[in-house]
């Protein structure tokens, strides 16, 4: 009986080689497959829905721009998420899908509806308001009847979560251009859909920001040529602990509402921000909560799906998509249920690991994978834990402070300014706090932003007795480091360091280097 | 008696060690690897096994381990196990005191360091880069248009060091030719690059938690410049061991197999 319940899932043989598609979908018992189908068919659904909407602009997209083709293979990236996946932890994370899928889907049919390649006035552009893509929406939402588009998201951050295959054509046009190749990649590959004109064209003026580092800086100066619109930065400060920087920082805001005003003739309106910001504190309080379940013996949310979807709402919806507050209310249901009848994520949970540093955009399913192959829980990440300060909406300048704060505190920004304590003493509180026994530390080898680093952690990591595995990896360019050679650093740690047997010894070594 | 072999398979040199079964090592090879890692494996083999009376086969062997980048590829091989695992095992066999290994292969760096019983307690690599590497060595050791062991030899007649500042073998040997062009003495040319090696090894050493009584292994370990540096940069004595470091995960793999051939 225990060979049953026990025996390996085989989720290798399930796919073909190199190209990883599936031969068949996984059987997951008669409940969990039906659901999983069901999902599989709301995401196509989606992704049918937007064609339908606005079908000549679809296809005027799918044949202009490269990366459009990319969003047709996003059931097989939400497959990757949750491939071994059973009960609570399934829905879970097919629920979070649907808070990227669905609102994915919204954006490229508002973009392509409003594309100047494709339209002479599109009715919204001159209505939309161009922002960094680690921006948060909240103060947009301060201009009712106008939109933010995160400008590089869609076409190319994502698409590269979706598809690992699709940066490497816009790196190549960046480097032909003449642009370093050891330059980081996701600016570079940000430039390059810039240099090839595959951004859609719309947008009255633009946000841009100092973060998280230089070349994302330099980036907007490509970006900014291409659109060819007024452009404001908000330069936020970099030793963001410090109270003394904080007046600075609200000014900063300040002068980002003040141009978009003169911009747009729109005037601010403090009860739309407001609502938005209640929005997203009652987002943040489900967060918390789901936190505070994975920090026990019973965490019901591992893998990658929660920090994609954090990071999404985070900077996406700026409190003001409702979808999120219902997908949160009954994902939280569902985690304290899986709690209370102390459900397994995974039968063989080994290790609880927080994962540091920032992922390869090219491999977000790896802590799938970690978990499927070597039982290694997921339990929390760099990219989940940017900001969580409520906004404090008792009055304007509170408001504006703590957003301001929140601003400083983005993804990547939070961990790589300010002081090493915001990196490494931060990675050994939340190891305490979600009592973690392992640490997948991403390197990204094209940042220098770590490098200072290293000795640091691997130092304090023995002084802990913590398994501090290394996974070097090149964010948006596989060609570098692919994802089996990214495997194949943890397959060294787990086989010669801890000298364990795989839970499943079909996903140990496999080549996908022509998968989506 | 039964026999027992480890065939490691690098990017430059397969090796292979058989040992009886008490341990004793009765045969070794070292050949050239060549493109394909099977004809590699297979000529190792052969040369360690026509030095051992009795035996014609690798079939006759009761069991043997593949180790190395080709691993994968060793036809005749009863199971694979990491090289850093095999480094590990053949250094603690040869001398149980060291307790840490910097392995400088053809193609990567690796520092590793090793538990009370020969297995890894820790481990770092660099196998992206060829800085550091034997063919760093080879890249500069054809800038001096000198043989591999006579560049070797060259910095240890230097009085001073000339600061290599690049570590990547491309730049690394422009700046080297451009030295040369200048007129510096070649041997500290030399040195300076035998210590920029150094500093990059002492990297992975105090990356994987090595701190003392350390020995090199694989091809560069016979550099005798390169292990000066090192004891120069780590401040301490470089251990050395009494078989070939360049065999070491070979004997490793044959150790590994001669446990589990016994203890089938």
């Amino acid at each position: 009986m225990s060979f049953w319940v026990n025996k390996p899932k085989n989720l290798g043989n399930l796919h073909k080689d190199k190209t990883w598609l599936l031969k068949h979908r996984e059987w997951r018992g008669l409940r969990d497959t039906m659901y999983d189908y069901y999902r599989w068919l709301i995401t196509w659904e989606h992704i049918i829905a937007m064609t339908l909407k606005a079908p000549v602009s679809t296809v005027k997209g799918l044949w202009n721009y490269r990366w459009m083709a990319s969003y047709l293979s996003a059931p097989a990236w939400v497959d990757r998420h949750t491939e071994g996946l059973r009960g609570t932890h399934l829905r879970i994370a097919h629920l979070h899908f649907n808070g990227l899928v669905k609102p994915t889907t919204d954006i490229i049919n508002y973009l392509l509806k409003n594309d100047k390649h494709f339209h002479k006035n599109p009715k919204m552009s001159d209505k939309t308001i161009l922002v960094d893509e680690i921006f948060s929406s909240e103060l947009t939402a301060g201009f009712p009847g106008l939109h933010d588009i995160h400008v590089s998201t869609i076409p190319i951050f994502l698409t590269s979560m979706v598809d690992q295959l699709i940066t490497q054509h816009y790196l190549d046009i960046t480097e032909s251009y003449g642009v370093p190749a050891d330059v980081c990649p996701l600016p570079s590959a940000e430039a390059g859909v810039a240099i090839n004109d595959d951004y859609p064209l719309l947008g009255k003026c633009a946000l841009t920001c100092n973060m998280p580092c230089d070349g994302s800086v330099i980036n907007s100066s490509f970006i900014d040529r291409r659109f060819n619109i007024p452009t404001h930065p908000i330069n936020v400060p970099l030793r963001y602990n410090g109270e003394d920087v904080q007046e600075y920082a609200v000014e900063e805001v300040k002068s980002a509402i003040k141009f978009i005003e003169e911009q747009t003739g729109v005037k601010f309106d403090w009860d739309a921000f407001f609502t938005a910001m209640n929005r997203y504190n009652k987002q943040l309080e489900y967060e918390l909560q789901k936190w505070d379940i994975n920090k026990t013996d019973y965490p019901q949310m591992t893998g990658a799906t929660f920090w994609l979807y954090r990071l999404y709402y985070f900077h996406i919806s700026g409190g003001m998509n409702k979808l999120y507050t219902k997908t949160d209310k009954k994902v939280n249901k569902l985690m304290l249920k899986g709690y209370e009848k102390k459900e397994m994520v995974s039968k063989e949970m080994r290790h609880r690991a927080i994962v540091w540093s920032c992922p390869a955009n090219y491999y977000t399913s790896l802590a799938n994978w970690l978990e499927n192959c070597w039982g290694i829980n997921v339990v929390m990440d760099m990219e989940t834990m940017i900001s969580y300060i409520m906004y404090d909406t008792t009055d304007k300048e509170r408001a504006l402070a703590t957003y301001a704060k929140t601003l400083q505190r983005t993804t990547m920004r939070k961990h790589t300014k300010g002081g090493y304590q915001n990196v490494v003493d931060e990675l050994w509180r939340i190891v305490d706090e979600f009592n973690a026994d392992m640490v997948i530390m991403y390197d990204q080898i094209s940042c220098k932003g770590m490098d200072g680093l290293v000795g640091i952690f691997d130092d304090q990591a023995r002084e802990r007795n913590i398994h501090f595995i290394w996974v070097p990896q090149d964010l948006m360019d596989p060609r570098t480091i692919s994802r089996r050679d990214m495997r194949e650093n943890i397959n060294k740690y787990m086989t010669t360091v801890l000298g364990e047997e795989p839970v499943d010894p079909t996903l140990v070594d496999f080549d996908d280097t022509m998968a989506w | 008696m039964k026999y027992f072999g480890g065939c490691d398979v690098g990017s430059t040199y397969a090796k292979c060690v058989i040992l009886d079964e008490n341990g004793k090592m009765v045969a070794d090879s070292t050949v050239r690897s060549k493109i394909n890692p099977v004809q590699s494996a297979e000529l190792a083999l052969n040369e360690a096994l026509n030095k051992v009376e009795g035996i014609s086969s690798a079939k006759e062997l009761s069991y043997l381990i593949g180790t190395g980048y080709g691993r994968n590829k060793v036809p005749f091989a009863d199971e694979n196990i990491s090289e850093i695992s095999c480094h590990a095992m053949g250094v603690h066999v040869t001398n149980p005191e060291v307790k840490a290994i910097i392995d400088i292969g053809g193609q990567d760096v690796k520092g590793i360091a090793i538990d009370k019983d020969g297995t890894v307690k820790n481990f770092a690599m660099n196998d992206k880069c060829a800085a550091g590497t034997g063919r760093f060595f080879e890249a500069m050791a054809n800038a001096f248009e000198m043989s591999l062991p006579e560049f070797c030899k060259l910095s240890l007649k230097a009085k001073n060091t000339i600061p290599i500042t690049a570590q990547c073998t491309v730049f690394a040997e422009s700046e080297v030719i451009s030295l040369v062009g200048e007129g510096k003495p070649m041997d500290e040319i030399a040195a300076g690059i035998q210590l920029a090696v150094a500093k990059r090894c002492f990297v992975m050493a105090k990356k994987a938690g090595a701190t003392d009584s350390i020995t090199l292994t694989g091809g560069c370990a016979k550099n005798d410049g390169l292990k000066k540096a090192i004891e120069k940069v780590l401040k301490i004595k470089v251990v050395d061991l009494s078989v070939d470091p360049q065999l070491m995960g070979a004997l490793g793999a044959a150790e590994y197999a001669r446990q589990k051939g016994l203890a089938k």
